[in-house]
């Protein structure tokens, strides 16, 4: 076990490894739960502190750790705030500072507790480490710089909004008085402060985070682009909340166990947030609204039209976060019914309160569920499009990635997925039924002019000869993320190359992923000076995870990414392009060719239609102010 | 701001003081279009002042014409530019005798903004003297004697005193770019030079007080009974909007969202203390009073340099802030992390509130429809009135004489052969589904007030100091109005020519003014 380090010592004894501590795995802070309005209310006062247990990492006051640092300048006040030392030994022996809305010093920390916990959480279902969008230079050339670490600035804005600025490489929160009205419950003109949202934090993490796995989810091409960025910030921030023991063993008490049908906590996001504003309502919420003809909170309907007329990007997200939400309870119920038919003498219908035991199985199960549907979730992300993803898209590669890891669905986790999307009209394009085979993306077939089995023998031949197995050697042992991020850029100008030596081979490739790879340019598609095609090497990930059966599976994902113009009823129009390859390095074969190819002219079309879409969301902004320098900015004021 | 005086016709000398002798139309700018026919039941003329709105439509009624002007303004122009439509206006009305006041039988505002109303100030003299008011029609959000009006009003004229309270502050000049954005937006509401000074306010209540005078000012609600003017034979009007629901009024974004449970309204969100928060951070309070605002209390705050309050240009150094330096040198102020330096992001509050502001006063628009009874040819004005104003008519019903049923606003869109784009053609002022998707009528033709160069030169500036300019119009729009008007759209920029489709419809321009016939 790794040791503590001591400071050298001017004197020669050597130190006595035996007697020094070992490093602590994780370092406890306290925080909100979810944010402070919980504390103010009786119901809920119990539970409305919670330990957040993050991974153990030195740091300096900030805190700056390995993955953030947290700059504490307020610019509407034009001052600073002392940055807290989290190693300080009096905060280390009370785990952190005890919650307060009125210590800069104690938001820093929350700040940092809950971004840790996400970047952890997001880590975890990877199996790798995290990294934050590149740095492109402007007019440094071409070179993209390694971005160590996010930063985030507690109280960066005086307004109701809290947004993930790629421009700054930051997270930027703000600060804002509720409402006057005081039916909103909130103390009125009391100060908000978004940094102390749970909800909000993680949230914006995950674009972050997203933003560093996929870059052109930003590029809106189509209408469920952004709304998926929204989304999967949602889902990140929704399903961290049964990580909560003490909430949720008190959310399931307070409804019975039944999460579907009951206003719960685990369901809603930034509560505070949504009452200070005099909505009467949390932000978002994934089972139900306030209604505000009834004044009351009531259960929404899945309704299979409904995506077809929402496109504002928040509103089309929350039909995603239900749908996945959906998953989850169908999940959860199925997991406890034979918990609830014990329990009940075989009815299933539990009479009174329930008993403290069933409380905590039951949230057992939903910590488990939750944890296993927010795995699904993030895993998909490896099987998705580079480029332009639609929720259909997103759905298959999260059938996709579970069957690889999963191939029993012992729980029919993957027929909850797809039963709920089906309920609100969330479907794929061009698959023939909606069963988990037909969803899964296609494997490369065999081609009609070779002779069976020489495809597959050449893409071997391929991936031997661009020597994937010698470069993903070159990375495993790579420790800190400074060395991985370098080794992965060499390995993807590398691979780069060899595209291009082995251009006979990549004929194939080509033909796979609709890319253009060889000398034999079609127009449209830039060229350089040797004749050959603009592509790049966009990303290289690996990922060692294990099956269900308890095997391991060894995998690569490359993506590649090509721009061609194309012409359109007279205007030129610029449309980018791009494939995942999911690489079995055991069996050495491409599993799967997913993108998007050229001279795809029915997505031109689509892409066109719906920039130009008179109703596709575009404000009175646009008309004034142009495009957006800060896309999540404008997003964030109507949502979070 | 940058007020660059456009001519407004062809005319040489217009710099000079000298005016046309009260009573004569300007040359080139006949009373009667060559051109028009001798016949119709309706005409609807445009003037080509500039960015703004100015509409004259006559009903001849048999010899007893019947004259409606809708808003009287330009954005940019001179006082003298102005003065000359409405002398035309008036030379219209006299119809060649150059004597006598001529009769508006009803005037028109549909909102507070000076593309709208400025003609009011700048051409007071004119309107005073040579015109006769029948009646005076504004929208329910302008009657302040009604106390729930008058506090949205005055919220609004707080967040346009804080804005340029923020403009004026050395904040702006260090913020450079960030607030240009706002100053064009805030001349919609601005009162320069031009209007003599005199508030857009200002316009209101002269037209209330004329409306008073002639015995008949009317704050118009929708969904009333059609109104049937005394004079006016054959035609009813309908009121669609400003909305009576307050949500709505305050909406401008194209969501469906709004109508549910998810209405996110900024000023409101903002709410006064938070409009008063972000003005705490521009101006200068007294040190107790700016306090409240901070979100922390002083002790906890440290400033780079000490300012006195008494004296805030005499600074001495923070003995806390040594504390803290060698954190800010490696963090904020380091050179090579330049990029990710915040101190103007939190700027963007103002811009999006210049926004609100804007787009509240939009929604207020009165919208107005025109209808024959016998041929049952709607005319449709809309002000600039944008989405929540729109959405607003799926829900509006008219006890109509004669029907046993209310009639749905919507039917009188799908009837509407004349159609006022809202808001110069700016995207979210036209709602497609349940707005310009009705208009299914194949004699539909668009007019749209909009001076393409005045629209170009607003905005931030680049670093060449070119503007970025406002999207108007807006090219979806655009398209999609020329497909269901079949290219009968005309644009008031007295650059842009007629389209042969609009001429074979009837349209006559000249260069002062288009006419619309309905025969």
């Amino acid at each position: 076990m790794a040791k503590m380090k001591t400071p050298p010592a001017d004197d020669p004894v050597p130190p006595h490894l035996a007697s020094m501590p070992p490093v602590p795995t994780h370092r406890s802070l306290r925080g909100y739960a979810f944010d402070p309005s919980l504390a103010t209310k009786l119901e809920t006062a119990l539970v409305s502190e919670i330990t957040y247990t993050v991974p153990w990492e030195p740091l300096r006051p900030g805190p700056i750790g390995e993955y953030v640092e947290v700059v504490d300048f307020d610019a509407a006040s034009d001052c600073f705030y002392v940055p807290v030392d989290l190693d300080h030994p009096a905060v280390l022996a009370q785990h952190g500072l005890m919650p307060s809305e009125g210590n800069p010093q104690f938001h820093q920390q929350m700040v940092y507790a809950v971004a840790m916990t996400t970047i952890d959480r997001f880590e975890k279902s990877l199996g790798r480490k995290a990294f934050w969008a590149d740095r492109f230079e402007r007019g440094g050339g071409r070179a993209t710089q390694f971005i160590q670490r996010l930063r985030l600035y507690p109280h960066a804005l005086r307004m109701a909004n809290a947004y993930y600025s790629r421009n700054h490489g930051s997270l930027l929160f703000g600060y804002f008085p509720a409402t006057e009205d005081p039916a909103s419950g909130q103390f009125p003109g009391g100060m908000v402060f978004t940094c102390l949202s749970h909800d909000i934090v993680a949230h914006e993490t995950t674009h972050a985070l997203l933003d560093g796995f996929h870059e052109y989810f930003m590029e809106a091409t189509n209408p469920d682009v952004l709304a998926f960025h929204e989304a999967f910030a949602d889902i990140v921030a929704l399903f961290q909340h049964f990580t909560f023991p003490e909430v949720l063993a008190h959310q399931i008490a307070t409804t019975r166990g039944d999460l579907a049908a009951t206003e719960n906590l685990l369901a809603q996001l930034a509560t505070q947030f949504g009452h200070a504003r005099g909505t009467h309502a949390a932000l978002r919420d994934a089972i139900g609204r306030y209604d505000p003809v009834r004044r009351k909170w009531v259960k929404h309907e899945p309704d299979p039209f409904e995506l077809d007329d929402t496109l504002e990007v928040h509103a089309r997200g929350a039909i995603f976060v239900a749908a996945v939400f959906d998953a989850f309870l169908s999940i959860y119920k199925n997991r406890t019914r034979d918990l609830l038919r014990l329990s009940s003498g075989g009815t299933g219908q539990v009479q009174g309160e329930l008993h403290p035991d069933l409380v905590n199985r039951l949230a057992q199960e939903a910590s488990k569920a939750a944890g296993h549907v927010l795995n699904m979730c993030i895993r998909a992300l490896d099987y998705c499009p580079p480029v332009d993803l639609t929720f259909g898209e997103y759905l298959r590669a999260l059938i996709t990635a579970d069957m690889d890891l999963m191939p029993e669905d012992e729980h029919r986790y993957r027929v909850a997925f797809i039963e709920a999307f089906r309920r609100r009209g969330i479907y794929p394009r061009n698959v023939r039924t909606l069963s988990e085979d037909s969803l899964r993306w296609a494997r490369p077939g065999e081609d009609p002019v070779l002779p069976p089995g020489e495809m597959e023998a050449m893409l071997k031949r391929f991936i031997e000869g661009i020597r994937l197995r010698d470069q993903v050697d070159r990375l495993r042992y790579k420790k800190t993320r400074s060395e991985i991020w370098d080794e992965t850029r060499n390995i993807r100008i590398a691979l780069h190359q060899s595209i291009q030596e082995y251009v006979g081979k990549a004929e194939l490739l080509q033909r796979l992923t609709g890319l253009a790879l060889t000398a034999d340019v079609p127009k449209g598609v830039k060229v350089h000076r040797d004749g050959l095609p603009v592509f790049t090497v966009k990303a290289f990930r690996e990922a060692r995870r294990q099956q269900g059966n308890g095997r391991a599976l060894n995998q690569v994902f490359i993506t590649l990414l090509q721009s061609e113009t194309m012409e359109h009823e007279g205007r030129v129009q610029s449309f980018r392009c791009g494939s995942t390859l999911v690489i079995d390095l055991d069996e050495i074969r491409i599993t799967y060719v997913i993108g998007k190819g050229l001279h795809d002219l029915q997505r031109l079309v689509r892409t066109i239609a719906f920039k130009e879409g008179v109703d596709a969301g575009a404000s009175l902004a646009a008309t004034y102010f142009g495009e957006a320098d800060e896309p999540f900015a404008a997003l964030h004021q109507l949502g979070a | 701001m940058p007020t660059k005086k456009k001519p407004l016709k062809k005319r040489s000398g217009t710099k000079s003081r000298t005016k046309a002798p009260a009573g004569h139309p300007a040359p080139g700018a006949p009373i009667v279009a060559p051109g028009s026919p001798a016949k119709f039941r309706a005409r609807v003329r445009m003037y080509r002042q500039g960015l703004g709105d100015c509409f004259l439509v006559t009903f001849p009624q048999n010899g007893k014409p019947f004259h409606v002007l809708i808003d009287c303004g330009v954005l940019v122009g001179t006082g003298e530019s102005m003065t000359r439509v409405v002398e035309h206006v008036r030379d219209t009305i006299r119809g060649g005798t150059r004597t006598g006041k001529a009769r508006l039988d009803v005037v028109v505002a549909t909102h507070e903004h000076k593309d709208h109303l400025s003609g009011f100030n700048q051409a007071r003299d004119v309107f005073s003297r040579d015109f006769d008011f029948g009646s005076v029609w504004l929208g329910w959000t302008e009657n302040l004697t009604k106390p729930e009006i008058k506090k949205i009003k005055e919220a609004r004229k707080r967040v346009a005193l804080m804005l340029r309270a923020a403009l004026a502050s050395p904040l702006a000049a260090a913020a450079g770019a960030q607030l240009q954005d706002i100053e064009s937006l805030l001349a919609f509401t601005e009162d320069d030079d031009t209007t003599g000074a005199r508030t857009i306010a200002e316009a209101l209540e002269y037209l209330k007080l004329r409306g008073k005078a002639a015995g008949d000012l009317r704050y118009c609600e929708p969904g009333t009974g059609p109104i049937e003017v005394e004079g006016l034979e054959g035609v009813r009007v309908y009121v669609l909007g400003p909305p009576r629901d307050p949500i709505l009024l305050k909406s401008s974004e194209v969501t469906k969202a709004h109508k549910t449970d998810d209405v996110i309204y900024h000023l409101s969100r903002t709410g006064e203390a938070g409009v008063d928060a972000l003005g705490a951070a521009v101006a200068t309070l007294p040190g107790s009073d700016r306090d409240r605002y901070y979100p922390f209390s002083a002790e906890h705050r440290i400033p780079r340099v000490l300012r006195d309050p008494a004296a805030p240009d005499t600074v001495k150094p923070n003995p806390h802030f040594a504390a803290i330096r060698a954190f800010v040198a490696q963090t904020y102020d380091d050179p090579a992390q330049e990029w990710r330096r915040i101190d103007h992001d939190w700027l963007s509050a103002f811009g999006q509130l210049a926004l609100d502001l804007d787009s509240d006063t939009n929604n207020t628009s009165l919208v107005l429809a025109f209808e024959f009874v016998h041929t049952r040819d709607v005319l449709l004005f809309v002000g600039d009135a944008q989405v929540g104003n729109w959405q607003s008519w799926a829900s509006v019903e008219f006890d109509v004489p004669g029907r046993s049923k209310p009639m749905p606003a919507h039917d009188l869109l799908a009837r509407t052969v004349f159609y006022k784009v809202g808001h110069h053609c700016s995207h979210n002022a036209t709602l497609k589904k349940g707005g310009l998707e009705l208009m299914q009528n194949d004699d539909l033709v668009a007019f749209i007030p909009l001076d393409k160069a005045t629209a170009k030169m607003q905005g931030k500036k680049d670093e060449n100091g070119v503007p970025k300019g406002w999207d108007m119009p807006a090219a979806p729009l655009l398209k999609a109005l020329n497909q269901h008007a079949r290219n009968r759209v005309v644009i008031s920029d007295v650059n842009e020519p007629l389209p042969p489709e609009a001429a074979k419809a009837g349209v006559v321009a000249t260069d002062t003014y288009v006419d619309y016939f309905l025969k």
